[in-house]
């Protein structure tokens, strides 16, 4: 099969940006689920999960008891196919997965278990198999059917129209468009000549004026890429050149730009041209530009033909295709399986786990599509292997540790939601060296508080029943924070490093202690005061009930009821101790390193 | 360098025998065990050094990875960062440093006989 040559062309505009605060959701996309519970291979086993140890693993799952505290989905990540399609067909590496992927989601599911596969958006897989969905959207839905999935993680790399891991560094070409130095509008008695810098309005973030070789011009218009840790997730994450053009009539004009194209990120190729914003926006132009000689040799682009309103028109170039693409990209697997149901195959629950990590800033459209979406790298590149419980961090370099992934999922709760879907900060790392008892009861509770995907990444055969580990991936009142029918993200109320926005400010700096509450359906609410920092702290953190519900008012069951409650039952969440608060004011003395307590809140 | 021609050198020369010893080993897939004739990258030398390391010779990781990331290229693979630090902090393979300061692994090229050899000697001194 010949794979296109260049981004498909986008006619929905579902798929646009300018449609990604709508709240619409492609046809096939579930909403109203609750977080994902289960097992993911690539923590235990990388690449060398087999059908052996699945097994192994969805024994012990029902073993320990936890298939009934919502455990369920059983997910072979990468390392599982033949490294190439058979007659166009993926298919199961038969020394790892000797009867089959059917056979074994027949086993899983005779245990009461759902069955998670894994895939990619683009080419091969991350492990290198050229088995990847693209192009193969259809008959891959089909396939995965046949084999009776529940649950599909898919990842980013190889991806032809970015420049994602092992894709084509020169695909950042697609991504942003390019340098703009002066434009020009002819039409509805219109002769203009507008200077980028002097004349245009830089929209958004990520785009600047920049002088090379003595010209000014505009660059970086495209979408900041989230992979890494450096950039907040929250706000406008992309930046656009605009004009404002008033004209005497409407009618039809001609745009040329001087320009420069590059393939690097900040200077591509991929230009989009639109009037108007919103709903109302009319794209013109959305394809690539004729190349220049290098990025600092400006040369006059064809006239694009733009229609104007008459009175005052915003000019947009800009270039939003990394994540027009990629949504779409995720949205052809949802029509494949959207297809295979017409088709006669029964109808049955798929969740989509996407994988781009954050790339994309996939909390801007993932909800679209998808069930939950990644927002940074993996959180750790140490797994392990059959005998080798892998290694974790609490803290690390880049995207590796519990609150590297933490920092940034814990401002991301207004993208969360049951008509929405849920932040991915990664499987979870309980039970991998590197990680003592304190800190993984912490990462239990965060990921608890998050309303994040409660995937498991251990080998389960180094758990018994009522071990500290059990004890922490089994507190079943945690759990209920996760998997509560309000399904509300909780927010971060205070935290000593920020009182003013505290839900807004991205902090990386782990010396400090959060509070995060969680409103929950019985009209309760879940507080949890977290120690990022390796040393103890001594400080007393106190919250009180104004301030929970001054930021969490429109979210709470009765905040009434709340606020104005006589005294409150306090239960908490590790101990099991419950006490009574007649003040309002909820506090703790001292936090232990790494440590975290979780209160539930009940008001009298 | 191949991958077959690499992975005989590191079983010392015992040709078929050792392509099949290392599959057995889990040190190669099936894939290449039958594809011994593609073009080794570094990253999967670095993976076939990394897990002889773990497998044959029972080196521990070095826990703390954190030094590898001068190599800017480090977290652009997923499935190899781990091995790529483990061989790089080690003094096994190198990184490749460039004109204008910058320093990677180069993980998608090839890598040469000279580095390959460089590598295995390296390897076969640890026993």
């Amino acid at each position: 099969m010949k794979l296109s040559e260049r981004p498909m062309e986008i006619t929905d505009k579902a798929f646009r940006y300018d449609s990604f605060t709508d709240g619409a959701v492609v046809s096939g996309k579930i909403t109203g689920r609750l977080p994902a519970m289960g097992w993911n291979s690539w923590n235990a086993f990388g690449s060398g999960n087999t059908e052996a140890l699945t097994k192994e693993m969805a024994k012990k799952i029902v073993e320990l008891g936890l298939d009934k505290l919502g455990y369920k989905y059983i997910v072979l990540d990468d390392g599982c196919y033949k490294p190439e399609r058979v007659n166009g067909l993926l298919s199961n590496e038969e020394e790892k997965f000797p009867s089959g992927f059917k056979a074994l989601a027949d086993h899983l599911h005779s245990m009461g278990l759902k069955f998670g596969m894994y895939n990619d958006i683009g080419t091969n897989l991350c492990a290198g198999a050229a088995v990847g969905t693209c192009g193969h959207e259809m008959e891959d839905a089909q396939t995965y059917i046949d084999w009776d999935i529940d649950f599909i993680k898919v990842d980013n790399c190889y991806y032809l129209w970015d420049n994602a891991t092992f894709s084509n560094s020169e695909n950042a070409k697609y991504t942003y468009a390019s340098a703009i130095k002066s434009i020009c509008v002819k039409g509805c008695g219109l002769d203009l000549l507008y200077d980028a810098c002097d004349d245009g309005i830089v929209f958004g973030n990520g785009a600047v004026v920049t002088e090379e070789a003595g010209v000014k011009f505009v660059k970086g218009i495209g979408t900041y890429d989230g992979t890494g840790p450096d950039n907040t997730p929250v706000g406008i994450l992309s930046g656009e050149l605009r004009f404002d053009i008033s004209a005497d009539e409407a009618g039809e004009a001609d745009l040329t730009l001087m320009y420069a194209t590059g393939r690097e990120p900040e200077t591509g190729c991929w230009l989009q041209v639109a009037i108007g914003e919103g709903e109302n926006a009319e794209y013109f132009y959305d394809d690539l530009l004729p190349e220049s000689e290098n990025k600092t040799t400006f040369i006059e682009s064809p006239a694009i033909k733009i229609k104007l309103n008459k009175g005052k028109n915003i000019l947009r170039l800009m270039n939003h295709r990394r994540q027009e693409n990629t949504l779409y990209s995720y949205a052809e697997l949802v029509k494949g399986f959207e297809e295979a149901f017409r088709n006669g195959s029964p109808r049955k629950d798929i969740l989509l786990s996407i994988c781009e990590w954050g790339k994309t800033q996939p909390q801007n459209w993932g909800y679209k599509v998808g069930d939950s979406w990644r927002i940074l790298n993996d959180i750790t590149f140490q797994v392990g292997s059959d005998g080798d419980p892998g290694h974790a961090n609490w803290s690390g370099d880049y995207t590796t540790g519990v609150t590297n992934q933490y920092n940034k999922a814990v401002i991301m709760d207004e993208f969360a939601g049951l008509s929405k879907g849920w932040n991915d900060p990664d499987m979870m790392m309980i039970g991998m060296n590197g990680m003592d008892e304190t800190m993984c009861k912490s990462h239990m509770a965060m990921w608890c508080l998050l309303n994040s995907p409660l995937m498991l990444g251990l080998d389960l055969r180094r758990v018994e029943k009522g071990d500290p580990i059990h004890k922490i991936i089994s507190n079943k009142e945690l759990i209920d924070l996760n998997q509560d029918a309000l399904g509300v993200q909780a927010k971060r109320i205070y935290s000593t490093l920020e009182s003013v926005n505290p839900d807004k400010v991205y902090l990386r700096d782990n010396k400090r202690i959060d509070v995060l509450a969680k409103p929950l359906s019985d009209g309760s609410v879940a507080v949890g005061f977290i120690n990022l920092d390796t040393e103890s702290s001594h400080e007393k953190i106190c919250v009180d009930k104004s301030l929970i519900c001054k930021l969490l008012r429109s979210k709470m069951r009765n905040p009434e009821a709340f606020e104005k409650a006589s005294s409150y039952s306090v239960k908490d969440l590790w101990s099991g101790d419950v006490f009574v608060n007649e003040s309002g004011r909820f506090e703790v003395p001292e936090l232990k390193a790494c440590d975290t307590v979780v209160w539930r809140i009940y008001p009298q | 360098m191949t991958l077959g021609r690499f992975v005989n050198i590191l079983y010392g020369d015992k040709g078929s025998d050792g392509i099949e010893e290392a599959r057995l080993s889990g040190i190669i897939d099936r894939y290449e065990s039958k594809h011994t004739e593609i073009r080794l990258l570094r990253k999967d030398a670095a993976r076939i050094l990394h897990l002889y390391m773990q497998k044959v010779l029972d080196v521990r990781d070095e826990e703390n990875i954190t030094n590898a990331s001068v190599l800017k290229d480090l977290y652009d693979c997923r499935v190899c960062a781990n091995h790529i630090a483990q061989v790089y902090l080690r003094g096994i393979m190198k990184e490749h440093e460039y004109s204008n300061g910058l320093i990677l692994f180069d993980s998608d090229s090839e890598i040469s006989d000279k580095e390959g050899k460089e590598a295995i000697n390296k390897i076969h001194g640890m026993k």
